[in-house]
Formats: structure tokens, C-alpha cells, sequence
């Protein structure tokens, strides 16, 4: 427990004084939503259903939180440590390899989780978009998304070869899913095939959990999402669990 | 005496590269053991083995008794390890890697007097990446010294650092071990096995050559020390100092004499002279050194450039 409170403290300092990383995490989604209710505006549209842009696609806009920390920056830190050598020295103390993962996923956890609360508050206090009567369970969705796809980021870290191809397939990953998630987009103007593809996205099943609570509807019909998201966080846990290394073998 | 560390006939390859072929060695409790060769001879891939970070490919190694590829976790609170390619998590201050390595261990050094210790106390609140490199290493000596190890590897410390570093280093070295510790360390640096190493083993291309105190490999494999003596007078025509015992090479010119030999051979050179009544004006003597031994054992120079790493 000590190894973990300190290891958790340790890569918050090392986090947090990288201005680049924390403002895509922390400062993007909010900033989006700013821009885009400023630009757009937040009038009724018919392509929103007779709702504003922001009142319609809110919810969406946490979902790019996830996105860019699972597929780009947990695995980009994580190898950037094994990489380095950090975690070839860690390995020779008595640090336990599910000890780290679990500080390291706890760091990204808080900054995820601040980042998509942000995300709403903004579109609740500038816009005036009205909270729903469930939004604990809209936060509590949120985090269950953002652990699944954590748990997808710890196996793109195995599956990545290096710090520079994480960096490069991790942002065109991240713009597919950002685009694949309706948060731009009107679904309902898309052809068929495109929404039918895009139903495959997890960042778009996560978009259905959390739009569909924000708009009322009860769990039990959120079974798809839910179940997609479950997968997600399984498979990726054992992938990553299985190729997690200390560092390059020699 | 106990060992602290064995190898038997270590072999470790890589695919058909062979990095150690052969290698049988013990260090005893509380010496600083040498092992000295050119880049690429295989130091650190035994230092690895020692380490648990990699294991032989055939034969066996020890480390305070145990199997250091098995053992991972006991030994993890009884070695320090300095790497050669260490690194901490990014844009930390030393103070916070002190930390985080302290509550790593059940019971660690107050960090504050290692860091007072090696001369880096008014460091901790800056970030290890801005520091110079000497003071860098220190930190990373620091962390190594924090379990309060019994057995200390040390990886190429020196390389890259400033002549001055370097000699403060050494003292921090024997202050380590002056404090109880066994000391392995690795150095492609001649100069710095004679000053701080008990015991050498030159490896060279994966096999160890030699193994011993640095005054008996250059016995053994460097013989002789040069003596230049300028006399006051010409010396007579008959001088002959390649009958004194143990001279294995003279010239004169004029009153310059070159003679080459062991230790004792100059004395009882030096003792002829007298008794011809011949007085020298000046004399100087050159020593061999580890690179004259490592010269002698592979026919090569070993390389001492001092590349920037």
C-alpha cells in the first residue's frame, strides 16, 4: 500500500509537469464543447431533433476524454517508462508488476475522470444544457467507460513496439474514434452503411451508454453497450496482463 | 573468506553472437571487484546475469547464495543496482524519486544523509533531468544505496562523466564500501580499475583473460618498469648493467641510461652504480599499467579514446 500511494504520487508529479499531455486530457474536451457551442450556437436544429448542438451531442463530448487517454496517452506513458529504462530500474526492487499498473492506471484514471466532468460542466453551466435526474449514473457510466478503455490503453502499451509508433498510430486511432463517436456528427444524417460501421466503434457504444442514461432510459435497455464496453475491458485486461514487460528483452 | 557472487563456466549467447563464453569467477565479501575490458566485450551482459535482468544461456551464477533469475524478490532487498542505462519516470525532482524509492523498501536509509553523504543535499529540489551528469549518477547511487544493500553493482558509473567527477566518484565508491558493502562494478577506464579495484577481471570478446590484484597482473603480464637515468659523468666504457640480475634490457648514450627491468632489478641497478662511484643527475621511472597487461594477454591496445557517451 505504501509502494502504491507513492508510486501513484510520483507519476502524478511526472504527469503533471508535462503541459502537453495534461492539456489534451484535461483542457480539450471542455474547450471543445466551448468552441463548437460558441460557434455553432446551441438553437434548435431540426438534424438534432428539434434540440440545440450542445443539448443534443453533450454526453459525446466525454467520450473524446477516452479516446485520446486509452488508444495515445496511457500507452505512450507507459512505454515511454519502459522504454527509458524507468521500469527495467523498478524491476530490481521489490515493486510487484500489478502494483505498478494499478498506480499507473490510477493517475490516468483521476485525470480521465476530470476531464469528462469538465467536459459536462461546461456544457451545463455555458450552456445551460439541462442535467438529467440520473446523472449519478451518467458519472458513474463515464467511469466505467474510461476503466475499459484504460484497460484497452494497457494493451495497446504490449501491443505498440515502441514509443514513436504508439505516438503515430495512437493519433490517427484516436481521430478515427473521436469521429466514430457522434460527438460531430449528427448519426441520424449518415448513410446506412456508415452508421452501421460505426456502431462497431467502442467509443460510439460508450456515446449510446451515456446518451441513452442522460436521456432517461433505463439500464436494462442499455444491455448492447454496456456488454461491448464489459468485453472491451475484459479482453484488454488479459492481452495487456499477458504482454506486459518490464522492458525490451535483451 | 565468503563469496559473494559466483559464475561457472557462463556462457550467454544471442543468436550466433557468443557475449560470454566460458566465464568462471568468485568476489569476495567487501572487496570492489573490477571487471575491465573494451566496449562490447560483454561487461554488462554479466552484469545483467548478475542482476537477474537476463540469465545464461548454459552454466551457473550466485548471488549471496542464491539463483539471482529465481531469486528476484529476496534479492531485490539485498543488492543495490546502479544501470548504466538508468533512468527515473520523467521530469521528477530528486527529492521524489528519493520517496518513491523508500517506500519501495521495508526498511530504507533516511535518503536526506545519502544525499548529504555524496554531496548532493542541495539538489533534492531540483529535477534529476537538469542535473549535471555526475550529480545525476550520485542520485542514481543514492537509490542504489537506499536498501541498505549488502552487494552493489555498479555499470560503467564513470562513462561520460569529467575527469574531476570521475575522481570524486571513486572516493564515493570506497566510502561505499568502507560502509560494509561488497562493490562489482564494470569501467572500460584502466586508470580507474588501478585506483579503486581489490581484484580485476579482464574480459575480452566474452571470455575472461585474467583475474587478479592489479600489482600481480602487471607482474605477471607487464613485467617490466622503465628507468631513464642521466648520470653527472660519462660512465666508463665497461659498464656493463646487463649482467645485474633481473635487467632485461640497457642502452647508453653518453650519459643517458634506459634500463628495464622488475622492481628489484632497478634497486640493484641503482646499487652498481654507487659502487662505481657514478652519481645520477636525474632519474625517472615508467610503470605499466592494466593496458600494458591487457596489451600483453590479447595483442590489441585497448581502446582508450575518451568518446563522449
Amino acid at each position: 500500500m505504501k509502494a502504491y500511494r507513492a508510486l501513484v504520487a510520483t507519476l502524478w508529479h511526472s504527469q503533471r509537469r508535462d503541459p502537453v499531455g495534461l492539456f489534451f486530457a484535461f483542457v480539450f474536451a471542455p474547450a471543445l464543447v466551448l468552441i463548437l457551442g460558441v460557434v455553432l450556437g446551441n438553437e434548435p436544429r431540426p438534424e438534432f431533433g428539434g434540440r440545440g448542438m450542445i443539448d443534443a451531442t453533450l454526453p459525446a463530448f466525454s467520450s473524446l476524454v477516452l479516446a485520446m487517454l486509452g488508444v495515445l496517452q496511457l500507452p505512450v506513458s507507459l512505454l515511454t517508462l519502459r522504454d527509458t529504462g524507468a521500469l527495467r530500474r523498478l524491476r530490481l526492487t521489490p515493486l510487484r508488476p500489478a502494483t505498478f499498473v494499478a498506480a499507473a492506471l490510477t493517475v490516468h484514471f483521476a485525470i480521465g475522470m476530470a476531464g469528462m466532468l469538465a467536459a459536462l460542466a461546461t456544457g451545463w453551466l455555458v450552456f445551460g444544457v439541462a442535467l438529467p435526474s440520473g446523472i449519478l449514473a451518467v458519472v458513474l457510466a463515464c467511469a466505467f467507460g474510461l476503466l475499459a478503455f484504460l484497460s484497452l490503453g494497457f494493451a495497446l502499451a504490449g501491443l505498440y513496439p515502441s514509443v514513436g509508433a504508439a505516438t503515430g498510430i495512437g493519433n490517427v486511432l484516436m481521430i478515427v474514434l473521436m469521429i466514430s463517436s457522434g460527438a460531430f456528427t449528427p448519426v441520424s444524417a449518415m448513410p446506412d452503411g456508415v452508421r452501421r460501421a460505426i456502431e462497431f466503434s467502442p467509443v460510439r457504444q460508450f456515446v449510446n451508454l451515456v446518451q441513452g442514461l442522460w436521456e432517461g432510459k433505463a439500464l436494462s435497455t442499455l444491455g448492447t453497450p454496456l456488454i461491448a464496453l464489459l468485453a472491451l475491458l475484459v479482453v484488454s485486461a488479459v492481452v495487456g496482463r499477458f504482454l506486459f514487460r518490464w522492458g525490451h528483452r535483451a | 573468506m565468503t563469496t559473494t557472487v559466483v559464475c561457472e563456466e557462463v556462457n550467454r549467447t544471442f543468436g550466433t553472437v557468443t557475449a560470454l563464453d566460458g566465464v568462471s569467477l568468485t568476489v569476495h565479501e567487501g572487496e570492489i571487484f573490477g571487471v575491465v575490458g573494451p566496449n562490447g566485450a560483454g561487461k554488462t551482459t554479466l552484469l545483467n546475469c548478475l542482476e537477474g535482468l537476463d540469465r545464461p544461456t548454459s552454466g551457473r551464477v550466485e548471488v549471496l547464495g542464491l539463483d539471482p533469475a529465481r531469486h528476484t524478490a529476496e534479492l531485490a532487498t539485498r543488492v543495490g543496482v546502479q544501470l548504466q542505462s538508468a533512468a527515473l519516470p520523467p521530469r521528477l525532482t530528486v527529492q521524489e524519486a528519493m520517496r518513491l524509492y523508500s517506500a519501495l523498501y521495508d526498511d530504507p536509509r533516511p535518503w536526506p544523509d545519502l544525499l548529504r553523504t555524496l554531496g548532493i543535499a542541495d539538489k533534492a529540489r531540483d529535477r534529476v533531468d537538469r542535473l549535471s551528469g555526475g550529480e545525476r549518477q550520485r542520485v542514481f547511487i543514492a537509490l542504489a544505496l537506499i536498501p541498505r544493500p549488502e552487494l552493489v553493482f555498479m555499470d560503467e558509473l564513470t562513462t561520460a562523466l569529467d575527469p574531476r567527477s570521475r575522481r570524486e566518484m571513486w572516493d564515493t565508491v570506497e566510502a561505499v564500501r568502507d560502509e560494509g558493502a561488497t562493490v562489482v562494478l564494470t569501467t572500460h577506464y584502466m586508470e580507474e580499475a588501478e585506483r579503486l579495484c581489490d581484484r580485476v577481471a579482464i574480459i575480452d570478446r566474452g571470455r575472461l583473460v585474467a583475474l587478479d590484484t592489479v600489482p600481480a597482473l602487471i607482474q605477471r603480464h607487464a613485467g617490466a618498469t622503465t628507468a631513464h637515468i642521466t648520470l653527472t659523468s660519462a660512465p666508463p666504457a665497461d659498464l656493463d648493467l646487463a649482467r645485474v640480475p633481473g635487467v632485461t634490457h640497457v642502452t647508453v648514450k653518453g650519459r643517458d641510461l634506459t634500463v628495464q627491468g622488475d622492481a628489484d632489478a632497478l634497486q640493484r641497478t641503482l646499487a652498481e652504480l654507487s659502487a662505481q662511484n657514478l652519481t645520477a643527475a636525474t632519474m625517472s621511472t615508467t610503470s605499466p599499467g592494466l593496458e600494458d597487461v591487457f596489451l600483453s594477454l590479447t595483442g590489441r591496445p585497448i581502446a582508450t579514446q575518451e568518446a563522449a557517451a
